[in-house]
């Protein structure tokens, strides 16, 4: 079956799409600004934070693993959101975007699952435990890992939009449960430090670093959707001037 | 006594850098050949 579900490639031509491509500007800005606050967020956290007495400085992983983690978070919000908003106005930016941010948000799934095993393995003893958290975390990489897969593998473009839309967001489901996972089940798990209803429980010089690098972060997370979008803008004008 | 981990913590910081470094240069080659296949049809500066 297949189907023209989208509203995009009902009212451009493939010349248009091309011009349109052409147009983009190719230097990123926003990319650069993300990138220099990473490196301010590392300088300070690497030479300017205190290191922890008791963990000493693997401690120091926490000013990547958490804000990973809520930017992989984040990223798959916006999947659900754009896919949600998708299966109702069947445009095709939405579903662009909705890939777009679940390739970002498995990049970061990634790093917060590799820098929790590094901090895990001296703090634990362990690099990995099948901990409520853990393993939660590891079945949403998994699922949006499926998403990439499922979209690679439908051509019919209505279908793969529609099919991954469903996905997307049932694989957001997972996200609060995550969260509370630390509340709900006896967990290794250290207990958020600013995601809860009471007050930061960190130093002031630690907490400037910790938000400095959830800024950072985002502001990465945007910059990569963005240059991700283009790409995918770019991909789409090509299959319109290929004529698929 | 403050314990010697540095080492991981180290290795998480370069995995940061690695994995964000490989995925954004992969998003730049990847366009950058989007981009050279719409230039071949007249429609789209090449990057780079």
């Amino acid at each position: 079956m297949t189907e023209t579900a989208t509203r995009e490639p009902i009212n451009s031509t493939a010349a248009t799409a091309v011009e349109r491509a052409a147009a983009r500007p190719t230097f990123d800005w926003l990319f650069v600004v993300a990138l220099l606050a990473v490196i301010a967020t590392f300088i300070r956290a690497i030479y300017f934070t205190p290191m922890d007495a008791l963990q000493g400085p693997a401690q120091k992983i926490y000013y990547v693993h958490p804000p990973s983690a809520w930017v992989a978070f984040l990223a798959f919000g916006v999947v659900a959101v754009a896919s949600i908003i998708y299966l109702w106005m069947k445009d095709a930016r939405l579903d662009r975007l909705a890939e777009c941010s679940a390739e970002v948000g498995v990049v970061f799934t990634t790093i917060t699952l590799m820098t929790g095993s590094l901090w895990g393995k001296p703090i634990w003893g362990t690099w990995w435990t099948w901990d409520a958290r853990l393993t939660s975390t590891l079945f949403l990489w998994f699922i949006y890992m499926g998403y990439l897969i499922l979209r690679g593998a439908v051509e019919d473009p209505g279908m793969r939009a529609r099919y991954s839309a469903v996905l997307g967001i049932l694989g957001s489901l997972l996200i609060p449960f995550i969260h509370l996972s630390v509340y709900l089940f006896r967990t290794l798990h250290p207990m958020p430090i600013i995601g809860k209803p009471s007050r930061p429980s960190l130093p002031s010089d630690m907490l400037v670093t910790f938000l400095m690098s959830f800024g950072a972060f985002t502001l990465l997370y945007v910059a990569l959707l963005r240059a991700r979008y283009r790409l995918a803008t770019d991909q789409a004008a090509l299959d319109a001037e290929e004529g698929r | 006594m403050i314990p010697n981990n540095a080492g991981y913590y180290h290795a998480a910081y370069i995995v940061v850098v690695v994995v964000h470094v490989a995925y954004a240069a992969s998003i730049w080659l990847r366009r950058r050949s989007v981009r050279a296949r719409l230039g071949a049809s007249g429609g789209a500066r090449p990057l780079g």
